[in-house]
């Protein structure tokens, strides 16, 4: 079993050994007892490298670096997160050490930000986590504040796919110092090049398929019955008749947020295809060749329609 | 002659040889921070634990071999077909266990010593009560002189200061605040075995100091404040039934963790005993130093107790048997109320309130036999004997057979058996009306039976509905809530198909009821976040 070797902080925890072992019984209270390998695992790879980070900058700040972790490495490994995605938290979480001065300040509002978007992207891009990952880590260096840290995080969320962030990302992204916009650009050329913040879809003079999310709940989709969307105001939603969400979608990504406030039922009144008709008047049939849309919705620059043979969304791009 | 008799007590000094109790060890799995870290000296925590559960039995070997002449075997153990022999027209079965097993007598004051819990000890004048307490003392390491003037003797003229200590007399003149009085603290106070002798010749105001003491580890006197270290507590009583000269306090009594029953002398062993006449041996004045224990070998087994494993069926088994006791259906028309201590508070006869429980098995409701529920100090005590009891054993998980033993001790004073239960007049049953320890244990055996008719390991709901809740509400999303709170309904509605309602049914609907509640307020909190 791998064990802690860094010595200032052995000296603390001989010190405070009692508090921790406390800790560990309220967790395992909670959540029953944790395997000693993978919580030994987790705090030499993981928690050891931060604290040490933390302590060269801020030896004041150890144990209330040290506690905050492992807090939290109890949480994670208590609710199984932390051993189902051990590599993604890893990962994540060694973003701390780039950014010491906020590991040592804030050891928890990073930690719970980190964990949060994990989650969230988890939730509707699960393939692309480490992606979140890698781009925060080139781009952290330049980050002094924790509020830069949390427009960083947003950012990149959107940049994986979490397309419902994408006005917020404009904004965060136009308060950035120039410093990071630069890193940001460098890490993603068309960010500016193909002026990503205004187009949804990048270089698409004519209407193209992009991609089909949703699916049958039974293989892991959304739906339970072939969906229906809507627009209202400024929102596209979709519904089986039971659940209703709100969807975004652009060239980086599609997302399905459950549980907005609108009753199915007033989506399936407002879902209509003139959406559909409006957009062979502008582009022609030939683009969609199915003949059974139940409903359609057409934004400037996006087209969703939904089939009464499939539990999808289809998607149509261009660029405006 | 002088050679004979150093031999002979070499032979009382000598202690059992190790292992008392073989068999496979293995390192204890309890969490300590300590083994996340690389320590300087590279010990292991395992290794000081074999030595001191060995030194416990070693302990335990030496008093019943050497000290106490205690030949009794009431906790017994069986491992494999044991044989069983009848006798007299009472058909009383006598069982050779091939298992180790023990004299309650011994054992018990000793597994208080390690969990510093609180032993009633009951019996008739000289039968070893006394004797007892004080080889725990000394086995605490204290000599016999401070355990001796420790004891406190009760007595129909204890007062307060007696047991507790005096205020300083030049204090007493000098001082313009109580604060001010320092108080010569008694001795006893501060020891980590206390023995009480006769507690129930104490008067009631000096029980009441005794209380906050026993229950509190702190006394108290003209506002000066004596903090008291955790410790194990011996009480005696010759006669339990409160006929001493004093009633003994229920607050007082229920504080008590566990209560033995101190054995007749078996006259043929009265050799023994002419033996030690004639060596004028005396068990205390030789305890072996081997099996004295340090203040911090007490601490470490005290530890290592809690470390020890409850297996989640074993518990279970418990959790089916403590919940038969408080549900009292007549006792109100909501569920949460029907129990056996609103009945008591309402001051109204149980009997009368029993017969109108109609309809009901009696025979086979187990809730029936008693007058209350079992409390959760109960509960408590019952889980650290039987992990104790474990330890000593030298296992790292407790067994049923564990529970099962120790089970009758703790709660001999605190489940009162309800005697006009129909049970109770069932061919065979009358004498559990007179031997508690037996009719417990009796009770247990019965739970168990039901509970493997039920086939609860297998067939739980509400351990499935558990083990969801377990999982966290992090970000469980409505959708899957609303599903949770419809299963709920449906066992709940389920349930309610039951024609007769039992103890065991009333907490599984109130912890169904609780998690219903728990998933609506989250439902809700999801609703307000959005």
């Amino acid at each position: 079993m791998e064990k802690i070797s860094y010595t200032p902080l052995i000296q603390h925890l001989q010190e405070n050994g009692t508090l921790y072992n406390q800790l560990y019984r309220e967790s395992e209270l909670k959540y029953g007892s944790v395997d000693r390998a993978v919580l030994s695992r987790w705090m030499v790879q993981t928690v050891e490298p931060i604290v040490r980070a933390v302590d060269a900058l801020y030896p004041d700040h150890l144990p209330q670096t040290f506690r905050t972790c492992y807090t939290y490495t109890l949480e994670l490994l208590g609710n199984k997160s932390g051993i189902v995605h051990e590599e993604e938290y890893q990962a994540a979480w060694r973003l701390c050490e780039k950014v010491p001065s906020l590991a040592g300040l804030y050891p928890g509002r990073l930690l719970s930000a980190i964990n949060a978007a994990l989650d969230s992207i988890r939730a509707h891009q699960p393939e692309r986590v480490m992606q979140w990952v890698a781009g925060m880590e080139v781009t952290l260096r330049y980050v002094p504040s924790l509020e830069e840290f949390l427009a960083l995080g947003r950012i990149h969320a959107w940049l994986v796919g979490m397309a419902h962030l994408r006005e917020r990302a404009q904004l965060e992204f136009a308060k950035l110092r120039d410093v990071l916009r630069q890193a940001l650009q460098s890490s993603y050329p068309h960010l500016l090049v193909d002026n990503a913040f205004e187009q949804e879809w990048l270089d698409l003079p004519v209407p193209k398929f992009i991609y089909s999310p949703g699916g049958y709940v039974g293989y892991g989709g959304a739906f339970t019955a072939p969906p229906k969307v809507a627009q209202l105001g400024n929102q596209l939603l979709a519904t089986d008749g039971e659940q209703p969400y709100a969807f975004f979608a652009d060239a980086f990504g599609s997302v399905l947020l459950p549980e907005v406030p609108v009753q199915p039922k007033a989506i399936l009144k407002r879902s209509n295809l003139q959406g559909l008709e409006a957009f062979f008047a502008k582009f022609g049939k030939q683009a969609i060749p199915f003949d059974d849309v139940i409903s359609a919705v057409l934004l400037p620059t996006t087209l969703v329609l939904t089939r009464a043979s499939s539990h999808h969304l289809f998607v149509y791009g261009w660029t405006r | 002659m002088n050679t004979i008799v150093n031999k002979a007590l070499g032979f009382f000094q000598k202690v059992p040889s190790a292992p008392t109790n073989p068999q496979d060890v293995s390192e204890f799995a309890a969490f300590d921070i300590k083994d996340l870290y690389a320590s300087e000296d590279g010990s292991e925590n395992g290794q000081l634990q074999l030595g001191l559960d060995e030194k416990l039995r070693q302990a335990y070997f030496w008093i019943t071999n050497t000290a106490i002449i205690s030949p009794f075997y009431d906790i017994e153990y069986e491992d494999g077909e044991s044989k069983r022999f009848v006798f007299g027209d009472s058909k009383v079965e006598v069982t050779l266990p091939q298992g180790q097993s023990y004299s309650s007598f011994v054992l018990i004051p000793l597994l208080t010593l390690a969990v510093r819990g609180k032993c009633l000890i009951v019996g008739g004048p000289g039968r070893g009560k006394t004797a007892t307490s004080i080889l725990m003392g000394l086995l605490a390491g204290y000599s016999k002189t401070d355990v001796l003037r420790a004891i406190q003797h009760g007595q129909p003229q204890m007062t307060i200061s007696d047991l507790l200590g005096h205020p300083l007399p030049a204090d007493m003149v000098k001082a313009e605040k109580t604060s001010d009085i320092r108080i010569a603290w008694r001795k006893w106070l501060g020891m980590r075995v206390k023995i009480i002798d006769e507690y129930n010749r104490i008067p009631t105001r000096t029980q009441s100091a005794l209380l906050t003491v026993l229950s509190d580890n702190y006394a108290e006197i003209f506002d000066q404040i004596f903090e008291c270290p955790q410790a194990a507590w011996y009480l005696t009583a010759n006669d339990d039934a409160g006929g001493g000269t004093y009633q003994v306090i229920e607050a007082l009594k229920d504080r008590i963790d566990i209560v033995i029953r101190a054995f007749h002398f078996n006259t043929r062993f009265i050799e023994d005993l002419q033996k030690r006449i004639e060596l004028n041996y005396k068990p205390e004045s030789m305890i072996p130093e081997e099996i004295i224990f340090t203040e911090e070998e007490m601490d470490r087994i005290h530890e290592q107790i809690r470390g020890i494993t409850i297996a989640p069926p074993l518990r279970k088994r418990l959790e089916f048997f403590c919940r038969q006791f408080e549900f009292f259906e007549s006792s109100s028309d909501k569920l949460e109320y029907m129990t056996k201590d609103t009945a008591k508070l309402s001051g109204l006869d149980f009997r009368t309130l029993f017969r109108k429980e109609t309809g009901k098995d009696h025979v086979k409701d187990l809730g029936s036999q008693t007058k209350n529920g079992v409390s959760v100090r109960k509960i408590m005590t019952l889980l650290i004997y039987a992990k104790a009891l474990a330890y000593f054993r030298g296992n790292k998980q407790v067994e049923l057979e564990d529970i099962r033993q120790i089970l009758p001790f703790v709660l001999h004073d605190s489940l009162v058996p309800h005697l006009e239960s129909p049970y109770f007049d069932q061919a065979g049953n009358e004498s559990y009306r007179v031997d508690r320890i037996v009719w417990l244990r009796k009770l247990f055996d019965l739970s168990c039976e039901e509970y493997m008719s039920q086939d609860m390991d297998t067939e739980d709901p509400v351990e499935y509905f558990d083990a969801q809740f377990r999982q966290g509400l992090e970000n469980v999303s409505k959708k899957e809530v609303d599903r949770r709170l419809l299963e709920i309904e449906k066992q709940l509605h389920k349930w309610s198909q039951e024609k007769k309602l039992y103890g065991y049914r009333h907490d599984d609907i109130l912890k169904l009821k609780y998690f219903h509640q728990r998933y609506t307020n989250y439902r809700r909190w999801l609703q307000w976040k959005k």
